[in-house]
């Protein structure tokens, strides 16, 4: 289906019923004037100007209404008039049809092709009626999932209730407009629909249409349009719902690779740890719990104990990942492939995803320099997960992009100790200089950024040795390479 | 899931192809010939297994495009050079090729349109082509079929779209289905590849696709649909301006819709005979007297005009030769019969009986009325009646091509006889009556009358042609005494040939002796025949005893439809007689025995019922729809009109109240009349009024209507109110001052709850009473049904007023 207005109540190539009846209106009316007088002289005189007032207005608003329907339509449906009626392309043909015979018994004086004609109205008045009808005390509301990834499929809820109180509702057809960024360069509309057959009187019916977003970003599902042309085809009511909800997709996430994951372990532990509050085995406190027996007794914590009454000591868990720090350069460069890019945003959202997963959650940190700085900072690991991917799923390359600005923020407005750095960034030997700039400028003895950090590169092929990206990331990478 | 998609597929494939059928049929019928719509119904049924079913034949783009080429070239050979009516079967056969490429073509959504438009387009030509009732009767199936295939397809295409957008599309689709994904449906994955979608489908678990609500749905449509079809057609303004450039275009059809009635001037021995055995419809009639005109009786009118039976008369002839009667001239008038039209009387005045005929088409040359008549009038503007004054025979001059295949509605205005008068025959005039006139007619020159009678009437050489019957009519004429007057031997004949009991009616003629002549073989050796064979046996033997005979050939006895009860003159009542020129006029003979004539012609067949329900039917359709014209509209509408005057003059005169008043005395009283159309009017308005009510959510706003309305009617309703309004002004009171009075407790309760609430307040004891008398007061009315006196009233008025005062100057807390 071809781009609508926002307020689309009509498909593209449709005559509203409104415009019909004017100019259905217009011709009666001055048929009525001129001919009426013929057969029924009381017609004669001021009836026969009324007529051909009315039929000029009618004239004047059906035309008005098919030069400007759609403009019209966009203001009624802003003015709270969501309702609407049209004929469609098969239903215009109809139309087409029924005038040719019209005109044809006319000039001929014959009355079967009016018999025809008839015949033709009929079927075309009842199904106006029941198109009308059909979507009189029926509403649609939608139920969706808040986030969802690039690549997954997303099922969403439509919810048609009928509250007429005998008449079934046939053949509905409820569109959901999805708009985005990643969408405005469509010359179609982006639309899910669910068709229910049948919605009894007084009942309600649940329906499900699935999407699956190929690009990360920030979604509009809205507004709902429900239709139905039941029963002939030839004509169409549709009635909007201004019930819009919005979507972030987050960005496909891949599987580190074993090696990278081994390589980070070692490199963590070869740095310089500053533990405030180290176990007796070179272990990190995990937390307190009551005693037991075989417990050592120096692990017990005695304002603990004192606060509860009973004895509590201190566990603590052998931490064998250090925390990572992941920052996300996204400078806008012709070289960059949006592919690459995407890739990398992927890398950062696996890296963060899987930080939750295994680290112990002293701090996770995620940076992006885009055309936005952005940086999310929490300690605990589901806040921080849905934090960051939201975040990755909006954020976008920027010529102006400057991780200098945002290694200095985290740095002094985010303790470092010993967090170890990956810097993903298209540009290494820039970013090696700007770690070398911000060690400089900061000039802590306890933090040398160049020695912390690791810097990934947003090449695909670097990438791919860190880890495995998702099936649309590999597609992505395919056509980039 | 895959079941019910397939039962829509089947029944839309099934539905669609019948439609198809059903539409070229129409137009193969309107058109007359089999070639080429005909051919449709084969294609579809083919095409219906070959490419939609099993999918054998997928037919290229290409060769579908090079097909099309082709229909346009046909149509164009066809187009060219041709008449109108040509011209426009080629259009009507370019239709039916290009439905054959369709039905050839893998078809999707779009197809499946073209063909249903193809298919509507065929039936309009069709209209264009003919005017046959059958053709109303195919429009009505059409107009179900069309229904019912586009309701289905509907369903089908809600079934495509969302089957083409799911992954299990090989599954869930049949092979028709799967071919739409080329074609018609929108691909899932858009063009920028930033969205799948899997569309969804919600099935009614409990209910079939095309369940039982399904079919009611579309059965009320249809009979919606045809109502309103049927409004729109009578209410249509026919603006029938110019000359139709379709004029005649529908011949064929019309004559195929019409019964043969009407003779030649020719007729061949023996073609009654075949007449007599069909049912077809001649005319219709009905008699009435001038006055008024009360109906009277067909046989009060035969017994006014001296017939034994109603005899419509056609065209008379006078010479024979080889089994064939001729008029022996042209156009079947007599020479001198144009110069000699006989003048019909003007003053209506002077008639005392009048039969209105309407004679059905085709209308040949001959109009059958019985004779003799004053006048005969036409509602034609142009074509009149004429009757040539010698041969007695009516004959329609000046109606245009077209005017001959409508029927033909005739007034004819008659004399009752005079009293005593036995043989009412045409033309009779008035001959000699005394002696000196009879002697002065041996001198006077021939009149007119005889010229024509011994001129035309008299067949030359008989004796050669026929000898044994010029030797027996001799014979029978012959005695010994005296030679016999013309009208001896008139009687001699006749009775010959009714009395003697050699003769037997029968309507096999088969001929015994093909080397005589028919009529000699029925006189010498079969013996036996029918009223052609008596009539032309006895004018022929008139004419061989030297009286000027003829014989007419027309209609004798009715019948009444059992449908429509209308008096109708059938093929089978076709009968000939007898006119011989004797004492200077024309007297009417009938030789055929009558009873077994009689008998033979109301034999009734065992599907009589049929053929006056198609008669019927043919009336209905002829009167309502293909004669349909701004007159007609006018008459249907004027009195509509002309009833709604006057009942906007009683409205203004009585006014509503006075004309419900006079309807409930003159209707609602008198259950007769309750079964009449005024009653069926008022029903449809009252009905079309409460419908409206319904409409507008009756449930909570009739029912608040009603109860106010209840209330407001109910006596002593005021002061009920008065008391409710004080209790709810003291609830508003106490919410004002900081005492929400909650809805689930009495008012009892509530007083208390007022009481110590505004303990400081309320001091003294009779203030303290102040809520507990508003709320006594309010049980009394709400739940005791008593009414209050106006003092009581009055008094609650004050208590609420010193409660509000009282409280305003209570300091706030």
């Amino acid at each position: 289906m071809r781009k609508t207005e926002p307020g689309g109540l009509r498909p593209s190539f449709s005559l509203s019923a409104g415009a019909l009846t004017q100019l259905l209106a217009a011709v009666a009316c001055f048929l009525g004037a001129y001919v009426l007088p013929l057969t029924v002289p009381e017609f004669e005189g001021q009836s026969g100007i009324i007529l051909l007032i009315l039929g000029t207005v009618m004239l004047v608003l059906g035309v008005v209404n098919v030069l400007f329907g759609r403009r019209m339509s966009r203001v009624l449906a802003r003015a709270g008039r969501r309702s609407r009626v049209v004929v469609p392309r098969e239903g215009m043909a109809y139309l087409a049809i029924m005038l040719v015979l019209a005109v044809g018994a006319l000039l001929g004086h014959r009355n079967m092709p009016l018999l025809v004609f008839g015949m033709m109205a009929g079927p075309f008045v009842m199904n106006g009626w029941i198109v009308y009808a059909m979507l009189k005390g029926v509403t649609v509301s939608r139920r969706a999932p808040r986030r969802g990834t690039v690549g997954e499929f997303l099922g969403v809820e439509i919810e048609v209730a009928n509250a007429k109180r005998v008449m079934a509702s046939h053949m509905l057809e409820v569109r959901d407009r999805i708009n985005g960024d990643a969408l405005k360069n469509t010359s179609h509309d982006e639309e899910g629909s669910v068709t229910f057959v049948r919605v009894p009187g007084r009942e309600r019916r649940i329906g499900r249409y699935q999407v699956r977003f190929t690009q990360r970003g920030l979604y509009r599902l809205g507004p709902l349009r429900i239709s139905s042309r039941f029963p002939l085809g030839i004509g169409e009511r549709g009635q909007l719902f201004n019930d819009t909800f919005d979507l972030i997709v987050h960005p496909e996430q891949g599987r580190l690779l074993p090696a990278w994951k081994r390589q980070q372990r070692e490199l963590a532990e070869s740095s310089r740890r500053v533990q405030g509050r180290l176990g007796l085995f070179d272990d990190e406190f995990h937390r307190i719990r009551e005693f037991r027996q075989d417990d050592n007794p120096r692990s017990i914590h005695w304002r603990s104990s004192a606060k509860r009454g009973q004895l509590m000591v201190r566990e603590y868990q052998q931490q064998r990942h250090a925390d990572s720090l992941v920052v996300l350069d996204l400078p806008a460069e012709s070289e960059w492939s949006a592919g690459a890019m995407e890739m990398a945003i992927s890398l950062a959202a696996t890296l963060c995803v899987e930080q939750t997963r295994s680290a112990s959650g002293k701090r996770f940190l995620l940076a992006i320099a885009g055309q936005t700085q952005q940086i999310v900072n929490s300690r605990a690991p589901s806040g921080f997960r849905e934090e960051a991917l939201d975040a990755l799923a909006v954020c976008r390359p920027s010529a102006k992009a400057d991780p200098e600005k945002v290694l200095m923020t985290i740095i002094q407005e985010h303790n470092l100790y010993d967090e170890r750095i990956l810097l993903i960034t298209p540009r290494t030997q820039f970013a090696f200089d700007v770690l070398q700039r911000v060690t400089d400028q900061v000039a802590l003895d306890s933090v040398n950024l160049v020695s912390l950090t690791t810097i990934v590169e947003g090449d695909p092929a670097s990438m791919q040795k860190i880890f495995l990206p998702g099936l649309t990331g590999t597609m992505q990478t395919e056509a980039a390479v | 899931m895959k079941h019910r998609s397939v039962d829509v597929e089947r029944s839309f494939l099934n539905s669609m192809t019948l439609t198809v059928l059903v539409a070229s049929l129409v137009l193969a019928n309107a058109e007359g010939f089999w070639y080429p719509a005909a051919l449709t119904p084969v294609i579809a049924g083919v095409t219906s297994v070959v490419v939609d079913r099993r999918r054998w034949i997928r037919l290229p783009v290409a060769v579908a495009n090079l097909l099309g080429v082709l229909a346009f070239l046909m149509m164009a050979w066809e187009f060219y050079g041709n008449t109108v009516l040509g011209k426009l079967l080629s259009g009507a056969h370019l239709l039916v090729y290009i439905s054959w490429v369709v039905l050839l073509l893998q078809k999707g959504i779009r197809q499946f349109w073209w063909l249903a438009a193809l298919s509507i387009l065929q039936v309009a030509v069709a209209s264009v082509l003919t005017n046959d009732a059958s053709f109303g009767l195919a429009l009505v199936i059409m107009l179900l079929l069309m229904l019912w295939t586009l309701s289905v397809f509907t369903l089908y295409r809600g079934r495509i779209r969302v089957a083409m957008s799911r992954d299990d599309i090989e599954d869930s689709l049949n092979p028709v289905g799967a071919a739409h994904a080329e074609d018609s449906l929108n691909p899932v994955q858009t063009p920028t590849g930033a969205l799948s979608i899997r569309n969804g489908l919600q099935v009614d678990s409990e209910e079939p696709w095309i369940g039982w609500r399904f079919r009611a749905i579309v059965g009320f449509a249809f009979v919606a649909s045809l109502f309103v079809a049927t409004v729109t057609f009578f209410v249509f303004p026919r603006i029938w301006t110019g000359s139709s450039p379709l004029a005649g275009i529908a011949e064929p059809a019309r004559q195929a819709l019409m019964s043969q009635t009407g003779f030649t001037e020719n007729v061949q021995l023996g073609d009654i005979g075949e007449i007599m055995q069909t049912e077809g419809r001649v005319l219709q009639f009905e008699t009435t007297l001038s006055e008024e005109r009360t109906p009277i009786s067909a046989d009060e009118f035969a017994r006014a005009l001296r017939m034994d039976e109603l005899l419509f008369r056609g065209n008379a002839l006078g010479r024979y030769s080889k089994g064939r009667w001729t008029t022996g001239a042209s156009q079947g008038r007599y020479l001198g019969d144009l110069a000699t039209e006989m003048r019909f009387i003007r003053d209506p005045a002077q008639s005392d009986m009048r039969m209105r005929i309407v004679q059905d088409p085709p209308i040949q040359k001959f109009a059958f009325v019985p004779v003799p008549v004053q006048n005969v009038t036409t509602r034609s503007r142009e074509g009149k009646i004429q009757q040539g004054r010698l041969s007695s025979t009516l004959t329609v001059a000046g109606f245009k091509r077209d005017d001959r295949f409508e029927p033909l509605e005739l007034t004819a205005w008659y004399q009752s006889a005079p009293a005593g008068q036995s043989v009412h025959s045409p033309n009779r005039i008035a001959g000699p009556t005394d002696l000196v006139t009879e002697v002065l007619g041996y001198f006077r020159s021939p009149t007119q009358y005889e010229h024509y009678a011994y001129t035309w009437c008299v067949t030359r050489d008989l004796e050669q042609s026929l000898p044994q019957l010029v030797q027996l009519a001799q014979e029978i004429c012959q005695t010994d005494t005296a030679e016999l007057t013309d009208r001896q031997r008139i009687q001699a004949v006749f009775s010959y040939l009714t009395a003697s009991g050699r003769f037997q009616y029968s309507l096999n003629a088969t001929i015994q002796n093909p080397s005589i002549d028919p009529v000699e073989d029925f006189l010498v050796n079969r013996r036996s025949g029918h009223c052609e064979y008596f009539a032309s046996a006895c004018a022929l033997m008139l004419q061989a005893v030297g009286i000027p005979a003829r014989i007419v050939n027309g209609y004798k006895g009715y019948e009444k439809n059992t449908v429509s009860g209308k008096l109708e003159v059938k093929q089978k009542h076709a009968h000939a007689w007898v006119e011989a020129f004797v004492d200077g006029h024309w007297e009417t003979l009938d030789p055929t025995p009558a009873a077994a004539r009689e008998e033979a012609v109301t034999r009734t067949s065992q599907l009589d019922w049929w053929q006056d329900l198609r008669l019927a039917f043919n009336d209905g359709w002829m009167e309502l729809v293909q004669r349909m014209s701004p007159q007609q509209q006018e008459a249907m509408v004027r009195p509509w009109l002309v009833a709604a005057k006057k009942k906007w003059e009683e409205i203004r005169r009585q006014g509503v109240w006075g004309l419900l008043k006079e309807f409930w005395t003159d209707v609602v009283m008198h259950p007769s009349k309750w079964f009449s159309p005024r009653t069926l009017v008022v029903t449809f308005v009252l009905l079309l009024i409460l419908g409206l009510i319904i409409q507008q959510n009756p449930s909570s706003w009739l029912t608040t209507k009603l109860r106010r309305l209840l209330a407001w009617l109910r006596p002593g309703s005021s002061q009920k109110r008065s008391v409710v309004r004080f209790y709810q002004t003291f609830c508003e009171v106490c919410r004002r001052h900081g005492l929400l009075l909650p809805d689930h407790q009495t008012a009892q309760e509530n007083a208390r709850m007022a009481e110590h609430h505004f303990a400081a307040t309320l001091i003294t004891p009779h203030d303290r009473l102040l809520p507990f008398r508003i709320a006594t007061a309010f049980n009394k009315v709400r739940f005791g049904q008593t009414e209050l006196s106006a003092e009581v009233v009055e008094d609650l008025r004050s208590d609420v007023t010193r409660l509000s005062d009282l409280l305003k100057t209570r300091p706030r807390s």
